[in-house]
């Protein structure tokens, strides 16, 4: 029997079958985990430099090996100069030896280093003939490319991941999420399938797959999802506040400033949720608890211009004209382009019977292409 | 727990105690104050006696009550009659409430009416839910009671009313309202103001010490009405001046109407209405409308449509009247027969209760008066109805604050609908009822707000949501006002002129036929409104004069506009000559269109008048185009208007034609406007 027997033995072949299928969930795990994180090169770096440390090391001089392990060490240990230190050693012994390349390429990504992110991606790409780990590189090498802002090299190198490997979830998520900021919708909501069909507990999916539907004007296909969304992480403020937002646009304002709360509830920070919930408020004519939610959102965030300009909106129904003017002047002053913020500035002064000023702020909103303004210069200004 | 009980029970005992009781004016009940008693019953009996004369002696009986109640402040039957002359009173409807809820709490029974009173108090002050709770106590008594259906009827008719009151209270419209100061109202009354739709002047009743012969009414104790102007200069109102004789006289004159253009007036006299014109500087002698307006029965306020042909106004006729004053309107036939029969505005305007003061718009169909029938919030309110497709619209309240539980009445309009007048006395003012403007806001304009969301998961920058902006309801008038002097060309001196509207859709001018008016002979001055939706033809017509012709296309939707010209009448003079405005050609033709029919008939008319008159019709381009086509296009278009005017029966040897081509333009060629200008028909004279 011996070490021999051992290998071949059915046992050991349940093993590993068992050692490869915790790897891999492991992998499978740290992706998800990623995709439902804020926006970060770190967290997809860590699953990648992992796959890599799988790779081959047979046929390295020992030095070499020590190097990298030493690079892989300090890597997990958050020394991140280091770590690029000990694969630059590793790479120096053995320019072969593709794990380092790989790592470093990783780590510069943490380091948000991208352009070296990139060159080193691209010399793994060119020397690397297994083809292993090719997916991720192009999908990093992506993201280095959007936090660039180089789209288009983003994009490219997104598909190239899809095409080595398209089972992956999260490839297609962002690519869908590049396709949507080029305003291209109905192609982003292909992707965002794609994406749902590989995890269908994909909760970031979900949610921007309502977006791109909201953009479209399916707005019960949006509902759908964002519900889908808050189901698959009930933990999720922003799919809550958009949920809210879309019930807003479908007239059910009550179900709104419920999902709006439960928002707040989970993020209590959210300056949007509240300024979303005010304006709910505006629409329930319910003005002074949409003032107190627009108050929390200027304490949150004092330069928003969009709650000082609904918070006039507010204390204009309430017929405090003066604190209207006063509201609208704040929002003016953080965004001096700010047509709405004229337009109500003018509607509060002409209840206070200040013509002139109200038809000066009207002819400003006109220039700043608010359509009602013009409509209001002429029916109540002087020509 | 014990001593607490019999605490309440103590203080419920004394309150018991303390309710004041219902005390009779009897010797028996003030054994200490006899002397005082018989001047108070003295007070109370004169005040009972005057009080028994109605309404118009009540502020007298109020002071001798007054003192009554003084002396014995618990008489439920005389605090209930003070409240009523409160309620009777011009400016203290109100003060009186305490001294009703004091009659009523000493006894409930002091009058079947005590809740009604109460409910007219409360709603007078705009507390509805008060209001409603005593009417429905006084309706409830009344159904115990077996009373008549009519007085259950008003009993729900009050109800609503401050429904009604509680509903425009709560949605207030969107208006201004001033007092027009110290310089206009005075401390007597004034009310009924009338405008000229420019809002140029205003006549208004007033009973001011100023008045004519500086009698007093006996009956109310008042100075006779007489009628005031004043005049808008810089936008600032003038000094009001006495009209004088002969339309004041020393008994009441009052206003009822006047024409947009303020060349007539409507006068009220004697429950007649009445008619004078401005000649020059001066006023004639007002004459009474014929049967047709006049009845036996009472007729007040009036109102001339813009085009002076109908006659709308309040008559208390019974015959065919759908209750109480009603809105009639009678249309024009012709000087020798003056107005024709009056009709009822039917079942849609007028109501079983009074409809009063009414005014039309110069945009011929909007519609205002005051009504005690349709949705009142009390008194008569002013409501508003258009005519749409024939018929006059559900009459609609025009709301609070405008509009009291008191009585509005007199309302005008200008022309641009931004402005309207009226007199009340719910607002404070100067003394008993001033004169107001509102200032119409329109619509309520839309405040915009902007929301933003995360759309996407991974994207820390929210996405601002697209605000698509609602469509604004744009309130104006639809009418434009044509306005200003007509002058001789080479003097420059004002002519009396006749200003006469078509419809050149039509091809007769008897059907083209709108209105006519005239400039003043003294000022020169016209103002002719002409509303949106037609394409209008006016001739100004002078003896000794070439007419001078006008054009305005005017779309359905046009909003309100002031077109303010100097128009020069040239004299009818070798060598001078006048463009043809109402002349039409398609594009690039030289078919006369139809709607060219009465300008030709006003040429062919100048020529029948004056068959000594040589003239020359030339055809003009503006430069768009190849010089030769323009010559011979405006070659053809000359000609096609001398062979109309031959085959009407002119001669030959009178008319010449040429073309000028681009030749002679008046205008610019850059611009539309210009090139407009510059396409014309002439019409020169060459031989007299």
């Amino acid at each position: 029997m011996g070490r021999l027997s051992l290998f071949n033995s059915p046992k050991l072949d349940t093993m590993r079958h068992w050692v490869f299928t915790i790897v891999f969930t492991l992998i499978f795990t740290s992706i998800l985990t990623a995709q439902e994180r804020p926006d970060t090169a770190a967290t997809e770096a860590v699953d990648t430099l992992r796959a890599s440390v799988l790779t081959d090391t047979l046929l390295i001089p020992i030095e070499a090996q020590q190097f990298y392990n030493n690079g892989v060490t300090a890597f997990r240990s958050g020394k991140l100069e280091t770590a690029v230190a000990q694969f630059d050693s590793a790479l120096a012994i053995e320019p072969r030896f593709l794990s380092p390349l790989y790592n470093r390429a990783s780590v510069h990504f943490e380091m948000r280093h991208f352009s070296q992110c990139i060159q080193d991606f691209t010399l793994y790409l060119q020397q690397d003939t297994t083809g292993n780990n090719h997916a991720n590189a192009y999908y990093l090498r992506g993201r280095s490319h959007f936090f660039l802002k180089q789209r288009e090299e983003a994009m490219k190198n997104y598909s190239l991941a899809i095409e080595n490997d398209p089972q992956i979830a999260v490839y297609f998520y962002q690519r869908g999420v590049l396709i949507f900021e080029d305003g291209d919708f109905e192609r982003a909501i292909v992707d965002f399938d794609a994406a749902l069909r590989l995890d269908p507990h994909y909760s970031y999916a979900y949610n921007d797959r309502g977006s791109a539907k909201k953009m479209t004007g399916d707005l019960n296909g949006a509902l759908n999802d964002y519900l889908k969304a808050v189901q698959a992480n009930p933990n999720l403020a922003i799919a809550f506040n958009n949920l809210g937002s879309i019930r807003k646009k479908k007239g059910d304002l009550k179900g709104a400033v419920k999902a709006y709360s439960r928002a707040l509830e989970l993020n209590p920070e959210y300056f949007l949720a509240f300024n979303n919930r005010g304006s709910t408020y505006f629409e329930l004519e319910e003005y002074a608890l949409a003032v107190k939610d627009f108050d929390a959102a200027l304490q949150l965030n004092p330069d928003y211009a969009f709650a000082y300009n609904n918070r006039s909106a507010a204390r204009y129904k309430l017929r405090d004209y003066q604190g209207a003017i006063d509201d609208a002047e704040q929002a003016i002053a953080i965004d001096p382009s700010y047509g709405f913020a004229y337009l109500n500035r003018g509607i509060s002064r002409e209840m206070i019977r200040d013509a002139e000023g109200a038809c000066s702020d009207w002819k400003k909103a006109a220039e700043l292409g608010v359509k009602n303004a013009q409509t209001y210069v002429q029916s109540s200004c002087d020509p | 727990m014990k001593r607490y009980l019999l605490l309440i029970g103590a203080w419920l005992l004394a309150s018991i105690a303390v309710k004041a009781q219902n005390v009779a004016f009897e010797k028996s009940n003030f054994p200490d104050r006899k002397s005082e008693f018989k001047e108070a019953v003295k007070n109370l009996e004169n005040g009972l006696e005057l009080y028994a004369n109605g309404a118009w002696k009540m502020d007298e009986a109020l002071e001798l009550f007054l003192l009554a109640q003084a002396f014995n402040p618990n008489n439920a039957n005389l605090n209930f009659k003070i409240g009523m002359c409160y309620l009777n009173s011009k400016d203290e409807k109100t003060s009186g409430i305490g001294y009703f809820e004091h009659a009523l709490e000493l006894d409930p029974k002091v009058s079947p009416e005590i809740h009604y009173r109460i409910g007219q108090v409360y709603q007078l002050s705009g507390k509805w839910d008060k209001a409603v709770d005593h009417y429905q106590t006084y309706r409830n008594q009344l159904k115990a009671s077996n009373s008549s259906l009519s007085k259950i009827e008003w009993a729900d008719k009050v109800i609503a009313e401050c429904e009604m009151g509680k509903q425009l209270a709560d949605d207030p419209a969107r208006v201004f309202i001033d007092n027009l100061g110290g310089v206009v109202n005075s401390k007597f009354p004034e009310y009924s103001p009338v405008i000229t739709t420019d809002e140029s002047m205003m006549m208004f009743t007033s009973r001011r010490a100023t008045t004519t012969g500086g009698e007093v009414d006996e009956f109310t104790n008042e100075f006779y009405e007489d009628i005031y102007y004043t005049e808008k200069v810089n936008d600032t109102w003038t000094n009001p001046k006495n009209l004088g004789k002969p339309v004041n006289t020393k008994y009441h004159d009052a206003t009822v109407g006047l024409s947009p253009d303020g060349q007539q007036l409507l006068t009220f006299m004697d429950g007649d209405i009445n008619s004078s014109y401005l000649k020059g500087l001066n006023w004639s002698k007002p004459k009474k409308l014929n049967k047709n307006i006049n009845s036996e029965h009472h007729e007040s306020s009036a109102s001339l449509s813009f085009d002076g042909q109908t006659l709308y106004f309040i008559s208390e006729r019974p015959q065919g009247s759908f209750g109480g004053r009603d809105i009639w309107f009678s249309e024009w036939i012709n000087e020798k027969t003056g107005w024709g029969p009056a009709k009822n505005m039917g079942a849609n305007i007028n109501t079983r209760f009074d409809e009063e003061s009414v005014f039309i718009h110069p945009d011929g169909k909007t519609l205002y008066f005051s009504s005690k029938g349709h949705s009142t919030m009390g008194g008569y309110d002013i409501f508003k109805s258009v005519l749409e497709n024939g018929r006059w619209s559900a009459p609609e309240n025009i709301g609070h604050p405008i509009n009291t539980p008191g009585d509005e009445l007199s309302f005008v309009m200008a022309a641009s609908g931004e402005h309207g007048y009226y007199a009340s006395s719910a607002l404070g003012g100067l003394g008993q009822r001033d004169l107001y403007l509102i200032t119409f806001l329109g619509p309520e304009k839309q405040v915009m707000l902007n929301t933003e969301d995360n759309l996407l998961a991974s994207r820390a920058e929210p996405v601002r949501e697209v605000v698509i902006e609602p469509t604004v309801e744009v309130s104006t008038a639809k009418v434009t006002i044509f306005k200003g002097i007509v002058t001789d060309a080479a003097t420059g001196e004002p002519i009396e002129a006749r200003i006469e509207v078509y419809d050149n859709a039509q091809t007769t001018r008897e059907l083209a036929g709108i209105a006519s008016a005239a400039s003043n002979s003294t000022s020169g001055k016209f103002l002719v409104p002409l509303p949106s939706g037609k394409n209008y033809g006016i001739a100004v017509k002078a003896p000794g004069y070439l007419f001078h012709s006008e054009n305005f296309i005017i779309p359905e939707s046009a909003a309100y506009k002031e077109v303010v010209k100097t128009i020069q009448l040239q004299r009818l003079e070798v060598g001078k000559a006048i463009v043809l405005k109402n002349i039409f050609f398609d594009s690039g033709k030289s078919d006369l269109r139809p709607e060219s029919t009465i300008e030709l008939t006003n040429v062919y008319e100048l020529m029948k008048d004056n068959p000594t008159l040589k003239v020359e019709i030339s055809g003009h381009t503006d430069n768009v185009g190849s010089n030769n086509a323009n010559q011979s296009l405006s070659e053809l278009r000359a000609q096609a208007v001398v062979n109309y005017l031959l085959e009407l029966g002119i001669t030959t040897d009178r008319m010449s034609f040429k073309g000028y081509g681009e030749t002679a333009p008046i205008a610019t060629n850059d611009t539309e406007e210009g090139r407009q200008e510059n396409r014309r028909t002439e019409f020169k004279v060459l031989a007299k």
